[in-house]
């Protein structure tokens, strides 16, 4: 299984390659190191279809001493998605950066920007160390501001130094709940943290610090100041890799620590107000994030906002689990929070994607501004509809398959007060997608504004994206039956690796 | 022993005290100079705490580095004109100027998060163990094996490479984003705002050897002390910072082409040996057969050196330099 290192080398090597070569040939290179990197993905994908997980343990030295690299159907699918979006994005971005002159320089610093921070987020996925996954967060959180700020403006870089304070604060108070473990366990290893973990103070204050380190990482809504500027204000492409993949890494890890090191922890008594709480902040930000985003003007912030709302959704699996342990909640729950990462990474993906098109075709992304487009740009707006509908929920995408588990889930653990809030989070989701669409279908007022022309790559990859949204929705089962029912079993257990 | 307790003592009273004037202060550039006296009393503290790998670093970095960055930052930020008039307010210049100052209410939101931060952490640090020592008994146990002889460069390039192997990336990505925020492609060009005079140059001329000389020493020591590539890139980026502020020539006359060399010669070392182990079929990757991993790992520590160096000096350079019209 050595080859599982490939995905995180692969698009470390394309980063090397394309500072160095000249700029005719960063395109080509940098596509060439996406598609090795999606089809090693592919492969590790089937790996664990076939087979199980596996896990390599780096320069041979065994688990506490040295780093180990743990696949599993979780990761496998997080790989998965990252190399789908990273190489549209690439193709998109290709063609975005080639537009004006302004532009091209941008190109010349997103390529090893973007391979960088790709390598890492995959490092993550495979992550199984509690130190080397507060590295491979910096490297992904530097290389994400990098991108942030790539046009230099200064409303770029306001938000990109927010940013960065949000997310270097974020990391360090991770860091500092790793540091609390290590001194008292002498571990770092997630599998052999887990068994060595008691119910102390100690403990108890790292779990802390830890989780609110990466939910603030993860944009959860009291913390999610940053998220709306950065998103807003970066270059199309980059904001499409920042809402769709970059949150849902720190996320990823979020449900190793919580699942995986801190398992025993929670459960019983005390131990449900961790989930509940997550529960309660994640229907507060579909809430609050849905609302705000309705308000919005720009398409830009208001897609920003969806994102606030959407991640919302996903922390409902904490308290669904930390209720009960029983298999049909746990499969519901698990697959309810797969598929929403998945419907919305693509739908995400391919809103911010079009919203580039729509930017660079009128001048302007005010929703005013929109008349129209319906008429003039078909196939932008058909993306923007499709993936709306995946957004709001309905059958047949990704989105219905998601938002039908998570609600069977809920009401199967017998909580159902989360349940009105995942129908009133699509209510809203469909008024701010029917309030974009609304725009594009008003008749223009005499002289229209001249659009501008938008490349073939570029007016296609967003439908191509919208397009996988709908078709993933058919592929359920295979899905489900990849993740783990009882993920922290099968990790302790998987490869036949640990000490 | 009582020397040292009240030594220790001293120095906790003097990080409060420092940290304290550090927060208070109304003017930026007494914040930048607390902030640097804070970085070398902590590397003090990290002596006294026996880990004197920590206290280079800190040195050089917290309190040397970060020290230039912020001055010249402070430099940027000054008003051209009346240079002798008021002191530099933190409210003066902001980045972003809509939102609002913090006022008393941040201040004590603030200092509520600190102090229930405090009493948390101390609970829990009181909660560990008394003799845990991690895992430094399987380090010695496993240090012969790793073809050093200093058990902190054995973890840091052998046990766990794969984690410095990333945080000379996590170099690369702040170099790049740097680049993008000054919308550079690269250093050329970028002149210290000041005219050198004579005695700087021929000052800075005779350290240079010096320099070079203590560079090669910390890179040696790695092996078997105290030392390594971390501490001799630091010297190294002060040497060229110091050669680029005197006028002489400095990573400012490379070419765009050999700056990025030099910039990833040490995470593309890393990234060359793990490629070359993850594709030999009887290894496993980021695996170093026992007899040559000594020569590996002073070559990765030469590479990474000169990486660090460049980095480092060329962040300092960027915020520092100005382009000339």
């Amino acid at each position: 299984m050595n080859q599982m290192i490939w995905v995180v080398l692969l698009p470390f090597l394309g980063s090397v390659v394309c500072l160095l070569v000249h700029r005719k040939l960063v395109f080509a290179l940098a596509m060439a190191a996406s598609l090795g990197t999606l089809a090693v993905a592919a492969g590790l994908v089937a790996h664990v279809w076939e087979h199980a997980g596996a896990r390599v343990e780096l320069g041979g030295w065994a688990a506490p001493l040295g780093i180990a690299l743990q696949l599993d159907g979780l990761a496998a699918l997080f790989l998965l998605l990252t190399a789908v979006v990273g190489v549209l994005v690439g193709i998109y971005a290709g063609s975005f950066f080639a537009q004006t002159s302004e532009l091209r320089p941008m190109g010349i610093h997103f390529w090893p920007l973007w391979l960088l921070l790709w390598g890492g987020l995959n490092g993550v996925y495979l992550c199984s160390d509690a130190f080397n996954a507060y590295v491979l967060l910096e490297i992904s959180t530097l290389a994400a501001v990098g991108l942030t700020v790539l046009s230099g403006s200064t409303a770029s870089l306001v938000a990109g130094l927010r940013y960065l304070l949000a997310a270097m604060f974020g990391s360090l108070m991770y860091l500092l709940g790793v540091a609390l473990l290590y001194a008292g366990t002498g571990q770092l290893d997630f599998v052999l943290l887990s068994r060595s973990l008691t119910p102390q103070v100690h403990v108890v204050t790292a779990f802390g610090l830890m989780v609110f380190g990466l939910l603030l990482k993860s944009a959860l809504l009291p913390f999610h100041f940053w998220l709306p500027p950065a998103h807003a204000s970066a270059p199309a492409p980059v904001s499409a890799i920042l809402s769709a993949l970059v949150v849902k890494a720190s996320f990823f890890l979020l449900l190793k620590i919580w699942f995986v090191v801190f398992d025993s922890l929670s459960g019983e008594g005390p131990g449900k107000m961790p989930g509940q709480l997550l529960g309660f902040l994640g229907s507060l930000a579909v809430v609050w994030g849905s609302f705000q985003a309705v308000r919005q003007w720009r398409l830009k912030s208001l897609i920003a906002y969806s994102t606030v709302g959407q991640l919302g959704y996903l922390f409902f699996i904490f308290p669904v689990l930390s209720f009960s342990h029983s298999p049909p909640h746990e499969a519901l729950a698990w697959g309810g929070t797969v598929f929403h990462l998945f419907s919305h990474g693509l739908a995400k993906a391919s809103l911010f994607l079009a919203a580039g098109c729509l930017l660079r075709a009128m001048g302007t992304d005010d929703l005013h501004a929109m008349r129209d487009i319906a008429g003039r740009m078909p196939v932008i707006t058909f993306s923007l509809g499709v993936a709306g509908v995946s957004l709001m929920g309905l059958p047949p995408s990704a989105g219905f398959v998601a938002k039908w588990m998570l609600l069977r889930a809920v009401l199967a653990s017998g909580q159902w007060w989360w349940a009105p809030v995942i129908v009133l989070g699509g209510l809203l989701t469909a008024a701010y997608v029917f309030k974009i669409l609304a725009y594009t279908f008003v008749p223009s007022q005499g002289d229209a504004v001249r659009l501008q022309p938008v490349s073939l790559a570029m007016t296609f990859v967003p439908l191509a994206l919208a397009m996988l949204c709908v078709l993933i929705g058919f592929r359920a089962d295979e899905v489900i039956l990849l993740l783990p029912a009882v993920p922290g079993c099968e990790m302790s257990a998987g490869g036949g690796g640990g000490p | 022993m009582n020397l040292t307790l009240l030594f220790d003592v001293f120095l906790i009273a003097a990080l409060l005290l420092v940290s304290w004037r550090l927060l208070g202060a109304s003017d930026l550039f007494q914040a930048t100079v607390l902030f640097i006296s804070f970085g070398l009393f902590l590397s003090l503290a990290w002596i006294r705490l026996q880990a004197p790998d920590i206290a280079l670093a800190e040195a050089a970095v917290g309190a040397g580095l970060a020290g230039v960055l912020l001055l010249g930052t402070f430099k940027g930020l000054e008003p051209e004109e009346d240079r002798e008039g008021e002191n530099l307010s933190s409210e003066a210049c902001r980045l972003d100027p809509i939102s609002p100052c913090p006022g008393r209410a941040h201040l004590l939101l603030a200092f509520t998060f600190v102090g229930s931060m405090t009493a948390l952490l101390l609970l829990a640090v009181l909660d560990l163990p008394a003799e845990g020592d991690g895992l430094t008994l399987l380090v010695f146990q496993s240090l012969d094996r790793s073809g050093v002889e200093h058990p902190v460069t054995a973890v840091l390039l052998n046990f766990r490479f794969y984690d410095t192997w990333l945080e000379l990336g996590v170099l690369v990505a702040a170099a790049l984003s740097i680049l993008c925020v000054r919308n550079r492609l690269d250093l050329r060009e970028l002149r210290p705002s000041k005219v050198p005079d004579v005695m700087l140059r021929r000052l800075v001329m005779g350290l240079t050897p010096i320099m070079i000389l203590v560079v090669v020493y910390l890179l040696w020591l790695g092996d078997h002390a105290p030392g390594g590539a971390f501490q001799a890139g630091v010297v190294l980026a002060a040497m060229l910072i110091l050669l680029w502020f005197s006028g002489h020539a400095s990573i400012t006359s490379l070419s765009r082409i050999l700056w990025l060399f030099s910039l990833i010669a040490g995470f593309a070392m890393m990234l060359l040996a793990a490629v070359i182990t993850a594709s030999w079929p009887e290894m496993r990757p980021l695996e170093f057969a026992e007899e040559w991993s000594g020569a590996i790992i002073l070559a990765i520590e030469v590479a990474a050196t000169l990486s660090i160096g460049v980095v480092l000096s060329s962040l300092a350079i960027l915020s520092l330099g100005a382009v000339e019209d």
